[in-house]
């Protein structure tokens, strides 16, 4: 007993232990005024804000790169929406935040670390932002629908411009090769113009279609391209994600009139309806009835249709001839196909055929009329002079 | 059981013939579609006319029993014509009737004034008799409202004597002069006075022909018709429940009123009677009615009487003869006046022309 106690208390310390050590490897924050060109040094990382595309629209572009040269990444960055570079600051990377922008030059920037990296830097640019001519490109891909199933087709976008002051060259667009969940149908792989002077843009789209389900993850987009100094540059869509359901199919839900009643040598209607509640068209609907024992006459319900779109109904009637009383079965079975496979659904009904019990009745009554009927005519004869 | 013939003759007899078989339908206007007629004996009926629309009028004959005397269309009061039709159909109408079995008695019904019946009837009495040897015959002859006119009251004085003549038994007087006022119109009080002598006819066969207390039969019948004068008559009462005695019954279907012909019977004016009293059991007293009988012989110089047992309150029938019948003297009086007047009327009317034509004797025509 006395050493589970232990136990207990040894694990209880550990796991107290372990909180604050990760209270140690916390995160440290700080903000910089910064003119375009001004960077801040952190690490091996570094800092630099490239240029403010929009101060209406609160765009600037952040670019973080790696001293060693193997991480470096240019983004276009929404004023006050949190950006992680290099898996952001909980991760050892960095998270950057465009606090405000003041004009075309200078930003207010947030920038968050692990504590560990150290003190960051800013080191005023070098050179004037004006005499930086150079290319700069932000790269999109959309696509139309986030939540598909198979067999649709999704349409893929890729914008680029060209937002830098600078033309941009020899432009090559480096998609990821073909997703295993799509079937490319049109347009692919996307072209592009392969120059963009400053301010200019391009578009290019082609369709796919889910053919497996599943959450996809679209890989980002990117484009490769030289400044006029030949130096060669790229930048990045950002990745996407998209939800493949299963396929679509459809669903025929049938509808027979459950009893059905019908005096001897008389008909009775059978009111048959087939509803689509599915997703998808059922095609290549046929309709075979049988009824048990044979011994009524059942005609009309035996049909075929080409196919019921989704949430679209058919309904139509058959009739039964009623000769002799009994109770009837009537079988319909449904076979329809959804793409590969073909679906059956049966349904059945009862049908009563009445005693003819009644006619007698009326003999009953219809005989005594008649014979006092004539009766009152051989009187009227008798007396008719 | 009896087995009577009723013959109806011109319009006045069918009628009347008609309505015995209504009443002998329950005389309900439906009863001939469903029911069966109840005659107390083996009764035919047959239905003697010159006219076919007075045949198709009747409504309760078969048609069978309507008989239509070819090629002529009613005789206009004409007995002469009447007579010569009868001769001509003789051998046709007795066939007929000699169809239809054996009788033991029959009614002739008509009015004496009409052509038709008037001049059959004493034909067809004289035919019967020759050919059924033991029938006995009364006509039932209805008398004429006297202000008809003049024909028709030369008709029933000739017609009467007729009937007189050739032996039947008797004869029972319906006087529609008398019995007029028991309608306002002519044609209700017709159907009335129908269906009064078409009960008293069906009561009286009832009662020649079926168990009695006290038994009348054919016989006695026959005796009282050939009392007085061989004329008759027919009287009824019916007494209601507030006061159903027998005694009174019996004096009330003697009384004036009650009567189809007008006679006083205290006064003596009858000969014989046959009273029926039909009554439920508890009505039939056979002493108080046999009192009652005594006092009536006083008056009457015969009385048979008979009593039927049959639910409800008294009924009386009575069948007199009479000795005076002051009511036919007087149409004879009537009849000798109309006769003479009629020939006066033709002789004037004859002398007026020939005065006339007189004008242009010896003249010729000047074109
Ligand atoms: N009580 C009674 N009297 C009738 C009826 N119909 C006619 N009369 C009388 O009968 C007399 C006329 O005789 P009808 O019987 O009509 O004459 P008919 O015998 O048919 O002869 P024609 O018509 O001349 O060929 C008249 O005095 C009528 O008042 C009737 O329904 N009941
Ligand atoms: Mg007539």
């Amino acid at each position: 007993m006395r050493e589970i106690y232990l136990a207990l208390i040894i694990l209880i310390a550990a796991g107290t232990m372990g909180a604050w050590a990760a209270e140690d490897d916390g995160v440290s924050f700080d903000e910089f005024s910064m003119n375009l060109g001004d960077r801040v040094d952190i690490g091996d990382l570094r800092l630099e804000l490239v240029d403010i595309q929009s101060v209406r629209d609160g765009l600037t572009v952040i670019r973080v790169s790696e001293k060693a040269g193997k991480f470096d990444e240019q983004r276009i960055l929404l004023v006050n929406s949190p950006n992680n570079f290099k898996g952001g600051s909980e991760d050892g990377g960095l998270t950057v935040t465009v606090v405000n922008i003041f004009d075309e030059e200078s930003a207010k920037v947030r920038l968050e670390y692990p504590s560990s990296m150290g003190t960051p830097r800013k080191r005023a640019s070098e050179t004037p932002a004006a005499s930086r001519a150079a290319p700069n490109l932000i790269v999109q891909k959309t696509l139309d629908s986030q939540r598909v199933s198979v067999g649709d087709e999704v349409k893929v976008s890729i914008i680029v411009r060209n937002i830098g002051t600078d033309t941009a060259t020899n432009l090559q667009i480096y998609d990821q090769p073909p997703l295993p969940e799509f079937a490319y149908l049109a347009g692919y792989p996307p072209k592009l113009r392969s120059e963009l002077g400053p301010g200019e843009s391009d578009s290019s789209a082609y369709v796919m279609q889910a053919v497996k389900a599943g959450l996809v993850k679209v890989p980002s987009i990117e484009v490769r391209y030289a400044d006029s100094k030949k130096k060669a540059r790229s930048n990045n869509s950002e990745s996407l994600e998209i939800t493949i359901d299963p396929p679509r199919l459809p669903n025929l839900e049938v509808y027979l009139s459950p009893t059905t009643q019908v005096k001897p040598g008389e008909t009775a209607s059978l009111n048959l309806t087939l509803h689509n509640s599915g997703q998808a068209a059922a095609t290549r609907i046929e309709v075979r009835s049988e009824v048990r024992p044979q011994d009524i006459v059942l005609t009309g319900l035996d049909r075929s249709f080409f196919e019921i779109l989704p949430g679209k109904s058919e309904s139509y009637s058959g009739t039964v001839r009623g000769e002799r009383s009994g109770n009837y079965t009537v079988t319909v079975e449904i076979s329809y196909s959804s793409g590969e496979s073909t679906n059956v659904k049966r349904v059945t009904a009862d049908v009563l055929v009445l005693e003819r019990e009644y006619k007698y009745l009326y003999y009953l009554l219809v005989i005594p009329i008649a014979i006092v009927v004539g009766w009152i005519y051989k009187r009227h004869k008798q007396y008719k002079y | 059981m009896l087995n009577v013939l009723m013959l109806g003759v011109g319009q006045c007899g069918n009628r009347i013939m008609d309505a015995v078989n209504k009443e002998a339908f329950g005389g309900s206007k439906l009863a001939k579609y469903y029911s069966k007629q109840k005659f107390p004996s083996r009764v035919e009926t047959v239905a003697l006319n010159t006219a076919v629309n007075d045949l198709k009028e009747l409504k309760f004959t078969a048609a069978k029993d309507r008989l239509h005397v070819p090629n002529l269309h009613g005789v206009g009061a004409n007995r002469n014509k009447g007579k010569q039709g009868f001769w001509e159909n003789q051998d046709m109408i007795m066939e007929e009737i000699e169809k239809r079995g054996d009788f033991d008695i029959a009614f002739v019904m008509t009015s004496v004034s009409g052509g038709t019946g008037s001049s059959f009837s004493p034909l067809l009495i004289h035919e019967l008799k020759s050919r059924y040897k033991d029938i006995t015959i009364v006509p039932i002859a209805v008398l004429p409202f006297r202000e008809e006119g003049t024909i028709y009251l030369q008709n029933s004085a000739f017609c009467l004597r007729e009937m007189m003549e050739v032996e039947a038994d008797g004869m029972i007087l319906v006087d529609n002069q008398y019995l007029k006022r028991c309608s306002g119109d002519i044609a209700t009080a017709y159907d009335k006075i129908n269906t009064m002598v078409a009960q008293r006819l069906l009561f009286l066969i009832e009662s020649l022909d079926s168990e009695m207390l006290s038994v009348t039969d054919l016989g006695d019948f026959k005796t009282v018709m050939s009392g007085g004068l061989r004329m008759g008559t027919l009287g009824f009462y019916q007494a209601d429940k507030s006061n159903s005695s027998v005694r009174s019954a019996i004096k009330s279907s003697l009384k004036e009123i009650g009567l189809l012909y007008p006679a006083n019977v205290d006064a003596g004016e009858a000969g014989r009677a046959m009273i029926v009293i039909q009554a439920g059991r508890e009505h039939l007293d056979v002493d108080e009615i046999t009192k009652e009988i005594e006092t009536l012989t006083a008056s009457i110089g015969h009385v048979f009487k008979g009593i039927v047992v049959k639910k409800g309150a008294p009924k009386v029938l009575s069948v007199l003869s009479l000795e005076r019948v002051p009511g036919v003297v007087e149409l004879y009086e009537k009849a000798k006046w109309a006769i003479q007047e009629e020939r006066e009327r033709k002789d004037r009317a004859k002398n007026e022309l020939s005065e006339a034509f007189e004008h242009i004797n010896d003249l010729e025509e000047i074109y």
